[in-house]
């Protein structure tokens, strides 16, 4: 695995046609896991998909080793929040895990050995094993969210963004998941995780990224997760939210 | 050897004697043919959980066939084509108010797909007989000519050729849309395919067993499969397969008893939906009742209950 790192550069991402990130920049090394922390409303899902290349960048950009991200999609994978997928539909997980290969396959062309290498790394890296051939469905919670983890692992890609990947999830499956979440990016690779659990980042976070709307800082967890700086990113969002309530009576005034 | 022989004549008298009917084979092929496709397409409505939008969307083809009636003249080449341009209108124009106003996708099909209904009812009234609202509403799988008979073997071909191709894709789709659009895949084309396929199979299926009841040949064999299966593709399969051959035995059903032949398809395909429902081992009413007891027995191995173990060594982890 070669050594790279991600960075935003000023980056300001539209959501709506209106800016709900403002001028982030960012230097993400590879071998870090990435706590994204802030209040609801932050943005941090629009930085997400901002990093994604998903919505549009209005300023800035967002590049690894100096590449933009939308030249190469593939080295990015993503695991939206936990809505998005039905646990009740007839899969194993292995035909989960399955799926993050079909991008390099096409529609017809059976799996190589090296998709079937990347198959079983993945299903290994999460500890999904025994469960390869489990419906869906019969698993726990965090055993569904280990295995579409798995599936983005599987696709190759060496930076993985994740959406709010522990809510729903207990303590030890949390703890868990952050240990294997943690293990795989200690290999020279890249997670980005939005978590709303402090004292998990401070645990198991190399990085820290505050949000609140602007960025509020960026770096080792030890050096910004610290109390001014936690005051700053919620400590704004009542004065944000005065003002929206505000704005939104003047709105319905006006209407 | 008295015994066998007339087991031989009955069977021969139930499945091959009505089959010496040329009306009865068409009806019969028609049905089978019908029931794979409609099976098919059931399971990608059912697992996307858009079963009831169809319904509608089966509804608001009407004026599009009045039309069709009214300016291209009789003909299965003009009611198929009426149904799809009007398919297509109603797909694009509930798109359209579900991208620009506040109405969900369901909302928008719901209203749209009613008024389309009622415009067609009231353009029927001024068809004369041939076209006639009833035969719309509950078909005659009996009535069938020959270019029915092909026009659905197309149809069914279509389906068929379609859903082994585009298996992969259509698994994404219909699990994980986001995940889909995020490797690249061409989502919108996938669900605009689906959505052609509803058409045409609703279209075919209009003749047969009218508008109220072709749901029945889309849904109930996606229900009892997914009753039964834990692999999507075993799913399809099963669903095809149960599709067509309870098809065909609602006919015979039907032949046999003087009933309506529709009916007897619906019915027979929801008999062994009702029986899958109380027997089968893992999703049914029984397995779920005895499953309760095994799993009070073996709730501590199971390791689904299992805390995790935070302490055992990762994958590669030896390495740094």
């Amino acid at each position: 695995m070669s050594h790279f790192h991600l960075r935003c550069d000023n980056l300001t991402v539209c959501y709506q046609s209106r800016p709900a990130v403002h001028h982030v920049t960012a230097d993400l090394p590879c071998g870090a896991f990435v706590g994204v922390v802030g209040p609801n409303g932050a943005g941090k899902s629009t930085l997400l998909h901002g990093i994604l290349g998903w919505l549009p960048w209005t300023s800035g950009s967002v590049l690894i080793n100096g590449e933009p991200v939308t030249r190469c999609l593939r080295r990015l994978t993503f695991l939206p929040q936990r809505k998005t997928q039905d646990v009740d539909f007839p899969v194993t997980v292995e035909m989960v895990v399955e799926q993050g290969r079909f991008q390099n396959r096409g529609l017809f062309a059976g799996f190589t050995a090296d998709d079937r290498t990347a198959i079983d790394a993945a299903i290994a890296e999460m500890g999904l094993q025994g469960l390869r051939d489990r419906p869906l469905s019969q698993l726990s919670g965090g055993q569904q969210q280990r295995a579409f983890i798995a599936r983005a692992l599987a696709t190759g890609a060496d930076v993985l963004l994740l959406d709010e990947p522990l809510t729903g999830l207990d303590e030890p499956t949390c703890r868990d998941l952050l240990r294997r979440l943690a293990a795989w990016a200690a290999k020279d690779r890249l997670v980005i995780a939005v978590i709303h659990d402090l004292s998990a980042v401070t645990t198991w976070c190399t990085h820290a990224l505050l949000l609140n709307r602007d960025l509020i800082a960026c770096g080792p967890v030890a050096e910004v997760m610290s109390e001014p700086n936690l005051a700053k990113t919620y400590g704004r969002l009542a004065m944000a939210m005065t003002a929206d309530s505000a704005a939104g009576s003047a709105k319905e005034v006006s209407a | 050897m008295s015994d066998g022989f007339s087991l031989t004549t009955t069977l021969s008298a139930i499945f091959v004697d009505p089959l010496h009917y040329r009306f009865v084979a068409r009806g019969m092929g028609m049905a089978l043919l019908l029931g794979v496709s409609g099976g098919l397409v059931g399971c990608v409505l059912l697992l996307r959980r858009i079963v009831l939008m169809a319904d509608s969307f089966g509804h608001s083809l009407l004026p599009g066939i009045g039309l069709a009636y009214l300016w291209l003249g009789p003909g299965i080449v003009s009611l198929f084509t009426g149904a799809v341009l009007a398919g297509l209108f109603t797909s694009l124009m509930s798109g359209i108010v579900n991208r620009l106003t506040r109405l969900k996708e369901d909302a928008a099909f719901g209203s749209l797909f009613v008024l389309c209904f009622a415009l067609g009812v009231a353009l029927m009234s001024k068809i004369a007989a041939p076209v006639d609202l009833l035969h719309y509403l509950f078909g005659n799988i009996l009535g069938v000519t020959a270019n029915d008979l092909y026009l659905v073997l197309i149809t069914t071909s279509l389906t068929v050729m379609a859903t082994c191709l585009c298996y992969r894709a259509l698994l994404l789709e219909t699990f994980d849309p986001a995940f889909h659009r995020s490797a690249g895949g061409k989502s919108w084309l996938t669900h605009l395919g689906v959505l052609g396929a509803v058409v045409i199979n609703l279209v075919a299926a209009l003749q047969a067993v009218g508008m109220v009841l072709a749901l029945g040949l889309f849904i109930l064999p996606a229900v009892t499969a997914y009753l039964w299966c834990e692999r999507f593709g075993a799913m399809l399969l099963f669903s095809a397969v149960y599709g067509g051959l309870l098809a065909c035995a609602g006919l015979f059903v039907s032949y046999h008893l003087n009933l309506p032949s529709g009916a007897c398809m619906v019915g027979c395909l929801g008999l062994g939906f009702v029986l899958s429902l109380i027997i089968s081992p893992r999703h049914g009413l029984l397995g779920r009742m005895l499953s309760r007891h095994r799993h009070h027995a073996t709730f501590e191995g199971d390791d689904l209950c299992a805390v995790p173990d935070v302490t055992a060594p990762l994958p590669g982890q030896h390495r740094h």
